[in-house]
């Protein structure tokens, strides 16, 4: 074909014209390629034409499309950088040409099976960094123009365009995708205790490494995870996403947060070496408010109390994950008490370009308050964010403890026989506001009835006399007093020894006190689902 | 909820043996109906006394004594006391006692 060669302005028209054709861009990636590619062959009258992409360990070119030479693209040729004919294309940012091939000067042993006597590279690049090499091969030798290598190299630049648009939109998708997959989409709902979350990614559609979790341990244990991966993008949502399971895996096995936090560290160190994050991990025991927690390099919980100032629970950290210091990592004990608010956060939220984070510590403490959890986080985004571009991540994680309402009853009845059913019925219906099983139900109308019935008997006969009944719920933990107004008889027959044994065998506690207006029965019983654990 | 109420119904089978269909709520207020009840039905008939306890709702340890005792009346002569179709809450009750393996459950 002898045009190759053409110097006329209008062929050169033609030839660019030919490159950056906008119906180029309507195409997929990999139609886009072939394309180019095909028209690159035909314009440099070139046998072969292939496209080599460097791997995410950027360590790598891998073979991705190929014209003439497409069993590159099949076998998963991979050509380190540096070395062979397009490694070498690739470090020096420039097109070369080799006049003659031979196993020498390429690496790639298609090249020299297919044989190809001539190449001509040129590198891929956008935004000043190497994407990969496009290169031509012909059949017979060939001394390629510095006008070819123009030529090339402006195929390499659309191509290198096209790539660059193509991984940027692909990894913000994959990226939101894996978060939406991460985060929870909806925080678990425990009994007397109350939770939001919110999540703002540093640049919008461009998330990150930071994290939260809420992990139901048992009835009344629930763990609590904030952490955050150094670094952005997809890269650093995929070792979130590996730090979350692995903490939560640690979590089931164990209620030590400082060991949680030990194994996730070796873990990190062992098989990420190159990742580091901070996290906070604690477990909080929803009946006593109790929040036992470790923190590895990560800033520390704010406490939003009732009629006082928030306060930041500040305790002297251990290193980040993957630092793999052995140390022994420590606990710290924080106590939430009924209607305080706890935040956790990421440092996304108080550390401000130009600011120190003192400021940002400052800022969130005056904003934290307590109440509800969903009303405190938006306060706190609203204060310490505005409409503010975030540079960092953000994560706001928030809980309250509550007291668990309708707590008991109390109650007075005639002492008479027939004051039992009316006992019953008000049991009933205030277990059902709480979380007893049918069991738990049963064993309490038994042993309370068995209560009422021994004080009912004593004080029967006396004038007016009144057996009252005092219900209570604390955490889990049902707490019922039966008292009449005289001493207490001792058990007599056989059927009132079953009483005892009864009140006993159904509670976990049972106190009798005698005081010379009355005898009280106090008598405690843990109920839910797993209280036989 | 049939709160507080407590009924016995009588039915006589053909082998001389006799059902006693309990329903509603037994304690102090009740047990010495159901007692009454279950010592006359020892006396009245020559086989098992079966009791059907599939529609108590509640029973506590007069109950129990109430049925421990007709038990022990039934016992010498090789008869049974029957519990047929015990509630969850009789069946619950009953095993916390021990008495599971006393009263003959079917």
């Amino acid at each position: 074909m002898p045009a190759v060669h053409g110097q006329g302005a209008q062929e050169k028209l033609h030839r660019l014209q030919t490159l950056t054709d906008a119906a180029l861009a309507h195409l997929s990636l990999d139609e886009m390629l072939d394309e180019l590619l095909e028209r690159v062959r035909e314009l440099l009258d070139a046998d072969t034409a292939a496209v080599l992409l460097l791997d995410p360990s950027a360590e790598e070119l891998v073979a991705t499309a190929a014209k003439g030479i497409e069993e590159e693209v099949r076998q998963g040729v991979r050509i380190p950088l540096g070395q062979g004919f397009a490694g070498r294309v690739a470090v020096s940012h420039r097109p070369l040409m080799l006049e003659q091939v031979n196993d020498t000067n390429v690496l790639n042993p298609i090249l020299l099976e297919k044989g190809i006597q001539s190449l001509m590279g040129a590198p891929l690049i956008a935004s000043g960094s190497v994407l990969g090499v496009v290169h031509v091969g012909t059949l017979t030798p060939r001394r390629f123009t510095e006008e070819d290598a123009e030529l090339l190299q402006l195929a390499g630049d659309r191509a290198a365009l096209a790539i660059s648009a193509h991984l940027s939109n692909h990894e913000r998708a994959a990226t939101a995708v894996l978060q939406r997959s991460l985060l929870p989409e909806r925080l678990p709902t425990i009994r007397g205790l109350q939770f939001a979350a919110r999540y703002v990614p540093g640049e919008p559609g461009n998330l990150g490494g930071d994290w939260y979790d809420v992990l139901l341990l048992s009835p009344d244990l629930v763990g609590l995870t904030i952490g955050d991966v150094v670094g952005h993008g997809l890269r650093a949502a995929v070792v979130m996403g590996r730090f979350r399971s692995a903490l939560r895996a640690y979590a089931i096995d164990s209620d030590d947060p400082a060991v949680v936090l030990s194994r996730l560290d070796t873990l990190a160190t062992r098989f990420e070496p190159n990742e580091m994050a901070t996290a906070l991990y604690g477990v909080l025991d929803r009946t006593t408010g109790t929040f036992r927690y470790a923190t590895a390099g990560h800033p520390p919980p704010v406490l939003a109390v009732p009629n006082g100032e928030a306060r930041l629970s500040e305790v002297p950290t251990d290193p980040p994950i993957g630092t793999g210091i052995t140390r022994k990592r420590h606990n710290h004990l924080l106590e939430i008490p009924p209607d305080a608010t706890m935040y956790l956060y990421t440092d996304g939220l108080v550390e401000r370009r130009g600011d120190t984070i003192d400021r940002g510590l400052a800022r969130l403490r005056a904003a934290a308050e307590p109440g509800l959890p969903d009303v405190g986080c938006s306060r706190i985004m609203k204060t310490l964010l505005g409409s503010e571009a975030l540079g960092d991540d953000c994560a706001l994680l928030a809980v309250r403890r509550h007291e668990v309402m309708p707590a008991g009853f109390e109650l007075l009845v005639p002492a008479r026989p027939t004051s039992l059913a009316t006992v019953r019925a008000e049991v009933r219906r205030w277990l059902r506001t709480t979380d007893a099983t049918a069991d738990d139900v049963i064993d309490l109308l038994v042993a309370i009835g068995e209560a009422c019935a021994n004080s009912i008997e004593h004080a029967y006969g006396a004038s007016d006399g009144k057996v009252s009944i005092r219900a209570r719920i604390e955490g889990s933990t049902v707490e019922v007093s039966v008292a009449d107004r005289g001493t207490w008889r001792a058990p007599q027959g056989q059927d009132r020894g079953r009483g005892m044994t009864l009140m006993r065998k159904l509670t976990d506690n049972v106190t009798i006190s005698r005081r010379p207006e009355g005898t009280e029965v106090t008598m405690q019983r843990r109920i839910g689902a797993s209280e036989s654990a | 909820m049939r709160s507080g109420l407590f009924q016995i119904e009588r039915s006589r089978a053909t082998d001389g043996g006799s059902t006693l269909v309990l329903t509603g709520e037994v304690d102090i207020a009740t047990a010495e109906l159901l007692d009454d009840e279950l010592q006359s039905e020892v006396l009245a008939t020559d086989g098992d006394v079966r009791v059907d306890s599939s529609g108590l709702d509640f029973i506590d340890s007069s109950a129990l004594h109430a049925l421990v005792r007709a038990h022990r009346k039934l016992e010498p002569d090789g008869r049974r006391l029957v519990l047929h179709d015990p509630s969850n809450f009789v069946r619950r009750v009953i095993e916390i006692n021990g008495l599971a393996d006393v009263l003959m459950i079917e």
